[in-house]
């Protein structure tokens, strides 16, 4: 009995439930049109879902950490129009178009971290408070106005556009950046700590952790993530309307929660946050397909975060001793 | 029972709201007590104060309500929606169609025991998507004389009018029936509260319900005021509402707050906005300055916490 | 070098805003000695032991270890003094097993500067298994341990770290009778290799076979100091309500 327990154990380690939710949905996808499985509808697939997926990770480690990250949806549209205003059009400009917008979400993050951390802030509230003020800020900084480049150097748009074996760049990123947090999360001190605060935030302080500069660092990765994904919306599209992509926060957040982050904090894995997001982004795909619009994909993701809520939180009373 | 809630009325208005400085403020731009612009400010106040009251008593609760904007939205085109069988089946249509979504809510938070944040904003996401999905995200347009002068009336707007009263008996519920003492109770210390006898889950089941009605209602008389039902607006109108529940005196930790407290927030953000439309701002600063207000509210209401703990 | 105390606290005041939760508190614990502190809940000693754990500072008060003058910022200022402390709600973070708390905050990595699993487990598996044998399976999530199990991860903890002083809060609150024995061996033994410890109680029976030196605690201040060989169970409870001492009690 001991060695069975065991046994699944370890391959609840590797293998959440969510990979299997993936596999069964591609599985359905593929039966449901034969359009899905071709080359360049998974390629679309993957693309859609690194966008949202880059922004997901950041997401997870603040909430592994307790706290939730609303304000990444309006950092994504900061990012992307700074990316734009700067206009990537030399080598100079591309650097500048790149690090600009990252320094800006890590300072936002900053920003939200120290509010959450320092002054106890609410971090729902207060995040979703940012994403406002952000939204102001930008849109008060363009006039409300389309932002577009017309010169922009073949450099920045193929960062997000450039194939190689016919998968765009940023999937091969979005892969590395699993693994890099999922190495973080589960080898370092900084994951450990965060992974202490998410399940005692007092218990941590005083066994010694920097509950405030731990806690703020999330922030800051999940603001310079956000930030990335914008970077890569500007590289991939060339022009953006500021009032109209700021839904990249929801989303992210279902993808998040569907992965089985703890709203409580304390538990969850970037990868299993990728596995969520590809299934979201399949179900998405598969809607588009079927000719089902936004606005259905809006309420089927609602439905979906209110059942994978509700689906964890029922599994965690029942283990609960 | 008077003193209090006037006390909370006063209290509200001049120490937790520069609501004072900001009106002797207001008296340098030019137009801003003219009867033209007051009826201005009380008819914009009304919808997202009708809205107010529900949000403060769930978050008196314990709760929160990041639905109130979607269903506001909801309630609007429902309104329209259901002009054709008369006025009544409008009015009480978005409220139970508001109400529906209200608990649902409810249900999520208390059945499922969901952080109520995160089950309101996937109820504000299934809303918008159903009604943009109803609507294939097009607004609705209805003409009915009595409806339309419905979202009018001079020199109190109607809605105005409408607000004032669900705040009076909103305030009589809180304060002079027990119903209001168990809400506080609940807010307070659910375990005390469930300990002593009260009927948690239900209790809350009703805050959350009654928010949602509200909204739809306020959806009604929006949707009455401009002709249309959109399935777009209200996305600011949770904001906008906690905010003014926050400076009423209400805590994100429940067992706070006051619907004449409320009410003085409410003001407050109304005439900043006010006057800001009056200065020519566009309206992308009113988000900055919510925004901001928002996370200093959030920030105060934190300290605020230590300070009682110690 | 033996008159000096490990720890000496002098003129220990803390205000809550305008709560005097401590007024001019004197105490001291040596190498080797077993004091325990008394009183009723809200008599202070939660924020005395906080105080010398680290977590917030006093308003006004002199802190000496070994003679020296110190002051603690954070609980790692006070861990670096050998310093430790096993909370009444144990403090252990519930979504981590048990090696994991057991390093919380110390953790040990490898040349790379990555977490050192393997050594941590095994580390904190053979100090629990020391302290403790009925602990089989250390690596499951400490949510799933029974009282006594995780009691025993916080004592581990606090007792594996080259400890001088050790603050326990109330350590047999949530224990069973057959825990409650070994709790009482363990302090000896600790006494025993010249650790000084702290022993907070309201339980005054408890105390009486353990404790070198009683000390009374009311409404922040000290009410006076017996120690339980001369004095009896009935004057240290006289002393806790009455807040004054018998004609009989001793001063320090």
């Amino acid at each position: 009995m001991s060695t069975s327990v065991k046994r699944r154990r370890l391959l609840g380690r590797f293998i959440s439930p969510i990979w299997m939710v993936l596999i069964a949905v591609v599985i359905i996808a593929a039966f449901i049109s034969d359009r899905f499985l071709s080359p360049y509808n998974m390629v679309t697939v993957l693309q859609q879902g690194v966008v949202t997926g880059i922004v997901a990770l950041g997401m997870t480690v603040v909430l592994i950490g307790g706290q939730f990250d609303l304000s990444t949806g309006a950092i994504v549209m900061m990012a992307a129009v700074m990316a734009l205003v700067i206009g990537p059009s030399d080598p100079a400009s591309i650097a500048l178009a790149i690090i600009l917008p990252l320094m800006s979400g890590a300072f936002i993050g900053a920003v939200n971290g120290l509010v959450v951390y320092k002054a106890r802030a609410n971090s729902i509230v207060a995040t979703i408070g940012m994403q406002f003020f952000l939204f102001g800020a930008v849109l008060a900084g363009v006039s409300g106005q389309h932002v577009r480049t017309d010169n922009m150097a073949a450099g920045f748009s193929g960062l997000a556009n450039a194939k190689l074996f016919g998968i765009p760049l940023p999937v091969y990123l979005f892969v590395v950046l699993v693994v890099v947090l999922s190495v973080v999360m589960d080898r370092t001190v900084f994951g450990r700590h965060v992974y202490g605060i998410g399940g005692d935030e007092e218990a941590s302080r005083r066994a010694g952790i920097r509950v405030v500069w731990t806690g703020t660092l999330t922030f800051v990765l999940s603001g310079m993530l956000a930030a990335l994904s914008g970077i890569f919306i500007a590289s991939l599209v060339g022009n953006v309307d500021p009032s109209a992509i700021g839904g990249y926060a929801f989303p992210a957040l279902t993808a998040v929660v569907l992965g089985g982050t703890s709203l409580s904090g304390g538990m969850g894995r970037p990868s299993d946050t990728a596995a969520a997001i590809l299934v979201i982004a399949v179900i998405n795909n598969v809607m588009t397909i079927l000719n089902y619009q936004y606005p259905i994909q809006l309420l089927v993701q609602g439905v979906v975060l209110a059942g994978a809520v509700a689906f964890y939180s029922l599994r965690r009373v029942e283990l609960a001793p | 029972m008077t003193s209090p809630s006037l006390k909370a009325l006063v209290i509200g208005l001049v120490i937790r709201t520069p609501l004072i400085p900001l009106l002797v403020l207001a008296s340098f731009v030019p137009g801003f007590w003219s009867v033209g612009n007051l009826r201005t400010l009380a008819e914009s106040v009304s919808i997202d104060g009708i809205v107010v009251i529900g949000m403060t008593i769930v978050m008196i609760a314990g709760g929160f309500d990041l639905a109130v904007g979607s269903v506001l939205a909801m309630g609007g085109v429902a309104a329209i929606v259901l002009l054709p069988y008369g006025l009544l089946a409008s009015i009480v249509g978005s409220a139970v169609f508001g109400g529906l979504a209200g608990l649902l809510s409810g249900g999520f938070v208390t059945r499922l025991r969901i952080n109520p944040f995160i089950a309101t904003l996937a109820v504000m996401v299934i809303v918008r998507g159903a009604t943009l999905a109803y609507t294939d995200t097009r607004p609705v347009v209805g003409l009915d004389d009595t409806f339309l002068a419905l979202g009018g009336g001079y020199p109190l707007p109607y809605a105005f009018i409408a607000m004032i009263i669900i705040a009076l008996l909103g305030h009589v519920l809180l304060s002079w029936r027990a119903w209001g003492r168990h809400v506080y109770a609940v807010g307070a210390d659910e375990r005390a509260a469930a300990m002593s006898g009260l009927a948690v889950s239900p209790i809350k089941l009703q805050c959350y319900g009654l928010s949602g009605l509200l909204a739809g209602l306020a959806g009604f008389l929006l949707a009455a005021r401009l002709g249309t039902g959109s399935p777009i607006v209200g996305d600011a109108t949770p904001l906008t509402a906690a905010a003014a529940a926050l400076i009423g005196g209400a805590s994100l930790r429940g067992g706070q707050g006051s619907i004449p407290g409320a009410m003085a927030g409410l003001l407050f953000v109304g005439s900043l906005v006010n006057l800001m439309n009056l200065l020519g701002m566009p309206s992308y600063y009113q988000r900055m300055v919510i925004g901001t207000m928002l996370i200093a509210l959030v920030v105060i209401d934190g300290v605020l916490l230590r300070l009682r703990q110690r | 070098m033996a008159d000096v105390p490990f720890i000496q606290l002098t003129g220990i005041t803390k205000h809550f805003g305008g709560v005097h939760a401590l007024k001019g508190v004197d105490l001291s614990v040596a190498a080797g000695e077993v004091v325990a502190l008394v009183g009723h809940n809200g008599a202070g000693k939660s924020v005395l032991v906080q105080i010398l754990s680290g977590v917030f500072p006093p308003t006004a008060g002199e802190i000496r270890v070994n003679g020296q003058m110190t002051t603690f910022g954070s609980p790692v200022d006070a861990r670096h003094h050998g310093i430790e402390t096993i909370y009444q709600t144990l403090a252990l973070a519930d979504n981590l097993d048990a090696p994991a708390n057991f390093f919380l905050g110390r953790e040990l990595k490898t040349t790379l500067g990555f977490l050192d699993k393997k050594r941590m487990a095994r580390e904190a598996a053979k100090a629990l298994i020391e302290l403790n044998p009925n602990l089989v399976d250390v690596e499951r999530p400490v949510r799933q341990m029974s009282g006594g199990q995780r009691q025993a991860v916080a004592i581990a903890r606090a007792i594996h770290f080259d400890v001088r002083l050790l603050i326990m809060d109330e350590p047999t609150a949530a224990l069973g009778p057959h825990e409650t024995a070994q709790v009482a061996e363990l302090i000896k033994r600790l006494r025993a290799q010249g650790i000084g410890i702290l022993l907070i109680s309201h339980d005054v029976r408890d105390v009486m076979q353990l404790a070198d030196r009683i000390v009374v605690l009311k409404g922040g201040q000290i009410v006076g100091s017996v120690v339980p060989s001369e004095s009896s169970e009935d004057e240290v409870v006289d002393m806790i309500i009455r807040g004054r001492r018998l004609p009989a009690g001793r001063a320090e």
